[in-house]
């Protein structure tokens, strides 16, 4: 009774008051929420719901301070999850992981509410993606079956590409049946099935204090109506992949760290040789959802407001990163951007014409094999700074979740092998080299598991500079939507292809709008 | 032709004089009919009739029995989204071009196999390659064929000195959509040649050399001879290609996803991505079943006219 | 033809064959070419090492300095399930054409030489289910096969793939039963068969032709499918080579080309050689035997 009162208290707080608190919560809420979440488990909601407000100076602030810490990675090594804390501290992510800070690991359990029981004899069917890190997959699945055995639950685990889980999740919500837990890959459809998944809320409170809370980033991913429908397991980090000979031979002895630099540094590169190019893809693909993502939000560009009813991506820092889009096309690419999938920019960068991509860390493992001249001249470069009052630090990236389906065998099994997983991540971060990025805060203390590679050290600075698509609200269904017809690359696509950058805009905010509209939103 | 004619004798005889019910015609038919009806009927009626309805409410791939009805809403919106017009066109020239170039290549190529000279059981192990090997990986292979930069069309075509700079096969709107209809009848062409061949084979060799004693041409045969005996097969055969072709998108959600910026959409691949990907399963239906209308008159006219003529 | 030969006895008559017969080899040329190369292409992709293949000056239509490899079928067979999925494949189309066969031959030559009340009707009506775009049908279809509790199993695409598979193969076979001659059939009946008995013994011998062809369609057309063995299963051994290369073998922005080639291959030779060394040859066997 209480838990339903509380519940329809909150969903009404949701709809009506957000100006209200976004007037008032910013101070008061971030430290009432970790203290009071231990004890009522189901007050989770109201802090991601109060702290989303803060969130409007935060990712500014959050985004020029980090810049700090990267240039001078020996000092934000040493000092590394107590300077998280501080640099941003009007950010949502501090509140929490300052909470926890103070009271670490100390009882853990008993913090988060009692942890899931697993039901002896019980059958749990996972569904992943096939991960780019085949060696992942070997490791999850020797694990999962371990901690079956381990819990004498039957446990089964299913690969499937990437992109094709959506129509496989269709399948099994029309059949009502097929796994337990399941992965959203990148597109997240948490809010449209939300009917049929599980609360997670339970254990995303009983997981976040255990690691000091979770990232700014894991805390909107995934949450529907106040309640946390899927949460986050990793993140994919998108860094920039550069030669590291192309830039010296151009002058730059490192990876600019604007992108009026990068684009000046672009220019030099191809002046030296015209083969030299950089890419970021202007087709339906998912590379290209995010990287320009990456540039559109560095600039200061937003897609929708924090509470995610309005359409806020036609603005004077979209349009500058869209001009900018243009420039960075004539001066270091080809119209070869026109035609890629996820895998175009790591061949330009396997060919060795590549001077740079913005990609996950894929395309520099898998040259280690393919191309090894290439890997040998190429290194990871941070997220390169935008210009402007709104410009900061913003690297779009994809984020994966855990869900469970509501006719799963037993949820509370399925529940305590995620509780148990997150337990592992020294595990999963090594075997992957990072390619899995943690959502919780404790978890970046450096060195990171699988980061110790000084090739990889970079990627220890991300933690505040990651962002999924939909900033500043959430991942929303109309998000999934803007995304699954690519509307970002394509309003790029087509300033680059003459339109003016106003008119390009322009089309963008109309299918922002439309797709706004039959979500129910106001647009 | 005369067939009618004695079927009708044949009736009369056969209900007279047979003693099995089960020879007479309004019997064995039926009988024999039902099972391909039923079997259709239980696993293709009832969600095609769903996927009617889908196309009128509101249900997304979330909602469990039927969505709320609203109408035409869901037209509505399509004809506002500017993709859905691009989608309705490549639809229709993917159609037109690609079932063009499968009869016409696939009438010669049915030509010369049946010419049976030596060697032809290997030129047609060879060409009938593309139609066995699975469209979703050979598609694959295309999108390899065609990558901007390990392109080995454009290495041939550049060592060949026809081109002298790369083509943007995939990145270039109208060389995209020329791409895809480009696999599409590659991988089609071999299937008309090989149904086209087993009409040919199955018309009795005496007719031929009938024809031939009686001072018929290769042409004249062809057109006086075999043309009206496979002219159902034929018919069948391209009715069918064109149908599939309407309503397929591997090749395009393989090769573009509908890219660059939108215009390689056909209405298949813009259906999945809205109903499917997207998760807004009445607006997919819709965009899907926009040309069943139309389909279903042409379908119906041209098969009852098959039937009744009996060509 | 082989008539047409022997009767050119003028030597102007035998060069113009020569003429034609060169004609004939140049037009198989070409279109051997067109067929050809993606298939050699996925060729030398399978057996290329990695470096090669990413490396823009090596000669890309045979190998390199790193010569060939096995890896990448190597690679398909010890760390993926393809063996299985071939297996898979094998069960799935096989009785395909099987159930195609039961269901599409007697309903065709219903269509083709009966007539009864409402036929016309059901038959186009099987036809318009195409129109149907699978992309979507595949949804209610799940409900189906998940009631009778075949989700994720093999058995879920036996079951479905008839359903494109029949209206089809109905159609075709109706177009091969009307190219027998009626006179033959009639005949046998006049000879005192009953009218199964016809068909039994002089009708079916004589469309074996038409049925090796929907044997083959529809063999081929079950390994075609994607969208509804993607959907329909998941588990590792119930998966069929097409789903099962496409799933594992891509894996989010890297492709396994050369497994991923020699896949699609092995998929695709097998029922190219079937086709053409053996069907072929017996189909010819039996059809110039019954009619002369």
């Amino acid at each position: 009774m209480h838990t339903t009162g509380r519940r329809t208290f909150l969903k009404g707080l949701g709809t009506l008051a957000v100006p209200i608190l976004a007037a008032c919560g910013g101070a008061a809420s971030p430290t009432a929420a970790p203290t009071t979440a231990p004890a009522k488990p189901t007050e989770a909601p109201k802090p991601a719901a109060t702290t989303a407000p803060a969130a409007t100076s935060a990712p500014a602030a959050a985004a020029t301070t980090a810049p700090a810490a990267a240039t001078k990675p020996a000092a934000a090594g040493a000092a590394s999850p107590a300077a998280g804390a501080t640099t941003a501290p009007a950010g949502a992510t501090a509140a929490p992981a300052g909470a926890a800070a103070t009271q670490p690991a100390g009882a853990p359990a008993a913090a988060g509410g009692p942890a899931p029981k697993t039901k002896s004899g019980a059958s749990l069917k996972i569904l992943l993606w096939s991960h780019f890190v085949p060696a992942y997959d070997d490791w999850f699945d020797k694990y999962a079956k371990s901690w079956g055995d381990k819990k004498k639950v039957d446990v089964k685990v299913d690969h499937i590409q990437n992109a094709t889980i959506p129509a496989r999740l269709a399948a099994e919500s029309s059949a009502g049946a097929g796994h337990d837990l399941f992965e959203f890959q990148a597109v997240l459809q948490a809010a449209t099935y939300k009917d049929k998944l599980v609360d997670l809320t339970d254990i995303y409170n009983l997981v976040g204090p255990k690691y000091g809370g979770w990232t700014a980033m894991a805390k909107t991913f995934g949450l529907v109506e106040g309640k946390r429908m899927a949460i986050m397991d990793y993140a994919i980090l998108q860094p920039h992949l550069y030669r590291v000979d192309y830039f010296k031979d151009a002058g730059y002895d490192k990876f600019p760290d604007d992108y009026p630099t990068l684009l000046e540094a672009t220019t030099k590169i191809r002046a030296k040789n015209k083969d030299h190019v950089c890419g970021l893809p202007l087709s339906n693909c998912n590379d290209g959802n995010h990287n320009w993502r990456s540039v559109i939000y560095s600039f200061g560009g937003a897609e929708q407001s924090e509470d995610g009813t309005k359409v806020t991506i036609a603005s004077d820092e979209t349009l500058a990163a869209i001009k900018f889009g243009v420039d960075l096309y004539k001066a270091g690419m080809t119209d070869e951007v026109f035609s890629w999938d996820d895998s175009g920019n790591n061949r330009l960068l396997l060919s060795g014409r590549g001077a740079w991509i913005d990609n996950a860390t894929s395309a520099y493992i898998t040259a280690k094999d393919q191309a090894p001249d290439v890997y040998k001249n190429s290194a990871i470069g941070l997220q390169p700074k935008g210009p402007g009052p709104k410009g900061g630090r913003r690297n779009g990236v994809d984020g994966n979740a855990w869900a469970i389906w509501k006719w799963a065998n037993d949820a509370d099994t399925a529940k305590a092998f995620i509780v148990d997983w997150y337990d592992q991540w020294k595990d999963w971060g090594k075997v992957t080299n990072g390619y899995n990025s943690p959502p919780l805060l404790d978890m970046w203390k450096k060195p990171m598991p699988g980061l110790e590679d000084p090739n990889f050290q970079i990627m220890q600075d991300w933690r505040d500079i990651a962002f999924v698509a939909g900033w500043q609200g959430t991942f929303n269904a109309a998000i999934e939507e803007v995304n699954a017809t690519f509307v970002v690359p394509n309003m790029v696509a087509r300033a680059v292809r003459g339109e003016s950058p106003e008119a390009a805009m322009k089309w963008g905010e109309s299918e922002y709008k439309r797709i706004f509209q039959k979500h129910g939103l106001p647009g | 032709m005369a067939e009618t004619v004695s079927a009708l004798g044949v009736r009369r005889r056969a209900s007279r004089s047979s003693p099995l019910r089960l020879d007479r015609q309004s019997v064995l038919g039926p009988v024999l009919v039902a099972p391909a009806i039923l079997f259709i009927a239980v696993l293709v009626g009832y969600p095609f009739v769903l996927a009617i309805y889908l196309s009128v409410s509101d249900a997304d791939v979330a909602t469990s029995g039927l969505g709320r009805f609203v109408g035409l809403q869901n037209f509505v919106a399509l004809f506002e989204a500017d993709v859905f017009w691009t989608a309705l066109r490549n639809t229709l020239l993917f159609t037109a071009v690609s079932w063009l170039f499968k009869g016409l290549l696939g009438t010669i190529l049915a030509f010369l196999l049946n010419e049976n000279l030596r060697f032809t059981r290997v030129f047609r192990f060879v060409i009938l390659l593309p139609w066995t090997i699975p469209i979703a990986l050979s598609s694959i292979t295309w999108k390899w064929m065609f990558d901007t930069q390990y392109s080995i069309v454009n290495w041939i075509g550049r060592a060949l000195g026809l081109i002298h700079e790369n083509p943007n096969w995939l990145g270039e709107p109208t060389l995209a959509m020329i791409s895809i209809i480009a696999v599409n009848v590659w991988r089609g062409f071999p299937f008309s040649a090989v149904i086209l061949l087993a009409g040919m084979t199955s018309i009795p060799q005496e007719i031929l050399d009938a024809a031939h004693v009686d001072g018929a041409g290769p042409v004249t045969r062809f057109r006086k001879v075999v043309v009206p005996m496979i002219a159902p097969i034929l018919f069948v055969g391209t009715l069918y290609d064109l149908v599939f072709s309407l309503t397929d998108m591997t090749v395009v959600y393989l090769l573009t996803l509908g890219g660059p910026a939108n215009t390689t959409h056909v209405l298949a691949s813009f259906a999945y991505l809205v109903g499917i990907q997207s998760g807004a399963l009445g607006r997919g239906a819709a965009t899907a079943l926009l040309l069943l209308p139309i389909l279903a008159v042409v379908v119906f006219v041209t098969l009852r006219t098959l039937r009744r003529r009996d060509i | 033809m082989a008539a047409a030969a022997a009767y050119a006895a003028e030597r102007r008559q035998s060069r113009r064959a020569l003429r034609k017969k060169l004609l004939v080899y140049a037009g198989l040329c070409v279109y051997a070419v067109v067929a050809g190369l993606p298939v050699y292409w996925m060729f030398i992709t399978a057996f290329k090492p990695n470096p090669d293949l990413y490396n823009l000056k090596a000669f890309p239509l045979f190998f390199n300095e790193h010569g060939v490899t096995l890896e990448h079928v190597a690679l398909l067979f010890n760390k993926t399930g393809f063996t299985t999925w071939a297996g898979n494949t094998l069960i799935v189309a096989v009785a395909v054409v099987l159930i195609t066969l039961l269901f599409a031959v007697p309903a065709g030559y219903a269509l083709a030489r009966l007539r009864f009340r409402g036929a016309e009707s059901l038959t186009i009506g099987i036809f318009m289910t195409y129109l149907v775009p699978t992309t979507l049908l595949f949804l209610p279809l799940v409900k189906i096969i998940s009631t009778i509790g075949l989700f994720d199993k093999l058995g879920s695409l036996i079951v479905a793939y008839p359903t494109f598979t029949i209206p089809f193969c109905t159609w075709l076979m109706a177009g091969f039963f009307k190219t027998v001659p009626f006179e033959i059939e009639e005949a046998a009946m006049v000879d005192g068969c009953s009218r199964l008995g016809a068909i039994a013994r002089v009708v079916l011998p004589l469309s074996l032709t038409g049925m090796f062809t929907v044997a083959i369609f529809a063999f081929t057309l079950s390994m075609q499918d994607f969208i509804y063995a993607l959907t329909f299963v998941t588990s590792s051994d119930q998966k069929v080579i097409t789903v099962g290369v496409v799933t594992e073998l891509i894996r989010g922005d890297v492709f396994f080309w050369g497994s991923l080639m020699a896949g699609a291959l092995i998929a695709g030779v097998p029922v190219a050689i079937l086709y053409t060394f053996f069907l072929d040859r017996f189909v010819a066997g039996i059809t110039g035997g019954a009619v002369k």
